[in-house]
């Protein structure tokens, strides 16, 4: 009877063993296939673009199609780059966060200290609503509220203003999530040393949340950074690097857009997304370092 | 939080000093900026470049599509606009003021094919209206072998190609279309995307050059600048005088050799002249005659209309053969110039 026993609890043991394995096998199986379209992207992407990275891809302007074509004709790589649309990535990024941040960070504030309040529960709603806004709409508000009548053209300001409603919502929910997360004793001993209240906000709260908010904060620009719709409605592009704020500028995404249209420039278009991609890559990956360290 | 405050600092002290620099350059270079059809881009954006080079001044182009140009300069956010159609009657009278039209450069749509084995192929008027209405489904079939005699076509399916995304490129080849067949006309009609009979939908020049070359037996139409920088087999199409013409820049720019309008807004497909491709056209820059709105100075006027003249001088014209592009006839530069004198500030000539 010991024996037989014996031998029932060895079969189950090892047809446990067995489904155990199944599922694990199954579970790096589907992880492979969630994460092999953004290897073979990359892969694909790499594999196109790769001979037109150099130096001058980085800091020289877009070329013209004829010089393209004759370098294409000559069997060269294309010559000149995309610093027109780096630097005016740069410029409108930097603007729209530099709007939304401030912006973001306050209102989060607010729906963190007063949860219950109508008003608070009313921004929350719209906020979330904000975040599902297809982002060819926020260019066409940009372009009827800042080019129409701010600048009386299309111009960097105007992208930067369709982009920083973009990342409004975004900073707005994860300030006040991650507030939320603070213990509240924390918050409860600035105040019972008497801090004033502007300063449990500024030195206590702000700090002590201070990686999740950028994480946010790094989420937000790397989501707008691709952005090509509203840009094209409201900076129209350049062939310049351009700093005046009030002028048409250049960004990456339009420029993939110009190199799509261009039959001479379609060797441009895979380098071009690499960097954009690798640029999104860099960020989140800093984003996601900075959250675990500080969990 | 210091650090932070102190970037949102420094970004609103760069953006105030570009603002004032921007006044104390006013009245020297001015910069223009325009907007439209993405056919031309990449032919502006060239000669815009040689134009900045010699006069200091930057013009920036943004290729957002022919809508998006005339919505531009309707709204006068823009100097100029472009288009690849021009404004009918109906959207003139809808503009704030009075819009002129000049042609810049011309274009065609060509009938690009893949069938293995086979590099040179004649389109009869009929064929095109069997091929694109799907009456004609085989390529060995008799009506074209008989119009193709020394050429050996296989019994292969055909496939026909055309834009999904709305583009004047389909404009122009249904015009053509609507121009040479009842059918045609009748059961599709014009604009610039279709209720197509049959065939396949792709995005853009690349995306249908890409199916054809992918899909064997395959025919469709691609914008000429394209055909051109790619080398993709052509099609010789019947013009109006039954002559088979194979598109180039000189056949293209025949189209324009008969009669133009004062104002230049004509469709050029299926041009009486003899040597003429007939699927070609203008594509169009677009502005005010009167160039005192929205409060633009006199030396802005000044810089837009000299850019316009620059666009149709020899110098320009003779850029476009080099990008793919076909260049004006005389005929048609005198009269874009003839238009260009007309144009004022505050009702003064300029």
């Amino acid at each position: 009877m010991n024996t037989t026993e014996n031998i029932r609890l060895q079969d189950t043991s090892k047809r446990r063993q067995l489904k155990d394995k199944l599922v694990l096998g199954m579970v790096v199986f589907f992880s492979l296939v969630t994460v092999s379209p953004i290897i073979l992207i990359i892969g694909e992407l790499v594999r196109k673009g790769y001979r037109q990275i150099s130096l001058d891809f980085l800091i020289k302007n877009t070329p013209d199609t004829y010089s393209a074509m004759t370098a294409i004709a000559n069997g060269e790589r294309i010559p000149g780059g995309i610093a027109n649309g780096i630097v005016g990535t740069l410029i409108m990024v930097v603007l729209a966060a530099a709007i939304a941040i401030p912006v973001g960070i306050i209102i989060g504030i607010y729906l963190y200290e007063n949860p219950g309040k109508r008003l608070a529960n009313f921004t929350r709603s719209l906020s979330d609503v904000m975040q599902g806004v297809p982002s060819i709409v926020l260019g066409l508000i940009s372009y009827l509220w800042v080019v129409k009548h701010v600048t009386n053209g299309y111009s960097a300001l105007a992208g930067s203003v369709s982009l920083s409603i973009m990342m409004l919502p975004m900073i707005v929910r994860s300030t006040e999530e991650t507030l939320k997360m603070i213990p509240n004793s924390l918050k409860e001993a600035a105040l019972a040393l008497g801090t004033p209240y502007h300063k449990v906000i500024l030195r206590v709260l702000i700090p002590t949340g201070f990686s999740g908010l950028f994480t946010g904060i790094l989420l937000g620009i790397s989501r707008v950074l691709g952005e090509t719709a509203p840009l094209m409605l409201t900076a129209l592009g350049s062939s310049m690097i351009n700093l005046d704020i009030t002028k048409p500028t250049s960004a990456v995404p339009l420029l993939i857009w110009e190199f799509y249209n261009d039959p001479n420039m379609i060797d441009l278009i895979w380098s071009s997304s690499l960097m954009l991609m690798i640029l999104v890559l860099v960020l989140n990956m800093i984003s996601k370092q900075i959250a675990k360290k500080t969990k | 939080m210091r650090k932070l405050l102190t970037l949102v600092l420094a970004v609103a002290l760069l953006s105030s000093c570009s603002n004032s620099s921007k006044k104390t350059t006013e009245g020297k270079a001015v910069d223009l900026t325009a907007a439209g059809a993405t056919f031309p881009l990449p032919f502006y954006n060239m000669v815009f470049k040689q134009y900045g080079e010699e006069t200091g001044s930057t013009v920036t182009y943004g290729g957002i599509g022919s809508g998006g140009g005339i919505r531009s300069l309707k709204d006068q956010v823009v100097d100029f606009g472009a288009t690849d159609g021009y404004l009918n009657d109906e959207q003139l009278t809808e503009m704030p003021g009075e819009v002129l039209h000049i042609p810049t450069c011309m274009g065609a749509v060509v009938i690009a094919f893949n069938i293995p084995g086979v590099d040179s192929l004649k389109l009869s008027n009929d064929l095109l209206e069997k091929i694109f209405m799907g009456d004609i489904t085989k390529w060995d079939d008799i009506q074209i072998t008989s119009n193709n005699e020394g050429v050996t076509l296989p019994a292969m399916d055909i496939t026909v190609v055309h834009r999904s995304d709305g583009s004047g490129t389909t404009q122009i080849f249904a015009d053509f279309m609507t121009k040479i067949s009842e059918k045609w006309a009748s059961q599709v009609g014009v604009g610039k995307s279709l209720n197509w009979p049959v065939g396949m939908g792709a995005k853009g020049n690349p995306g249908v050059a890409g199916t054809i070359s992918q899909t064997a037996g395959s025919i469709g139409y691609i914008g000429s600048e394209f055909a051109f920088a790619q080398k993709i087999s052509m099609a010789k199409v019947q013009n109006s005088a039954g002559n088979y013409v194979l598109p180039t820049i000189e056949t293209i720019s025949a189209a324009a050799q008969g009669e133009i309008p004062a104002d230049t807004r004509i469709m050029l497909t299926n041009s009486s002249d003899p040597a003429s491709y007939p699927i070609s056209g203008f594509t169009w820059l677009i502005f005010y005659k009167d160039q005192a709105y929205n409060n633009r100075s006199e030396d802005q006027a000044k810089q837009t209309v000299d850019l316009l003249k620059w666009m149709v001088s020899e110098k320009a014209q003779n850029e476009a053969p080099k990008v793919h592009y076909a260049p004006l006839p005389a005929a048609a530069v005198e009269k874009a110039k003839a238009i260009l004198s007309t144009v004022t500030y505050n009702g003064n000539p300029l």
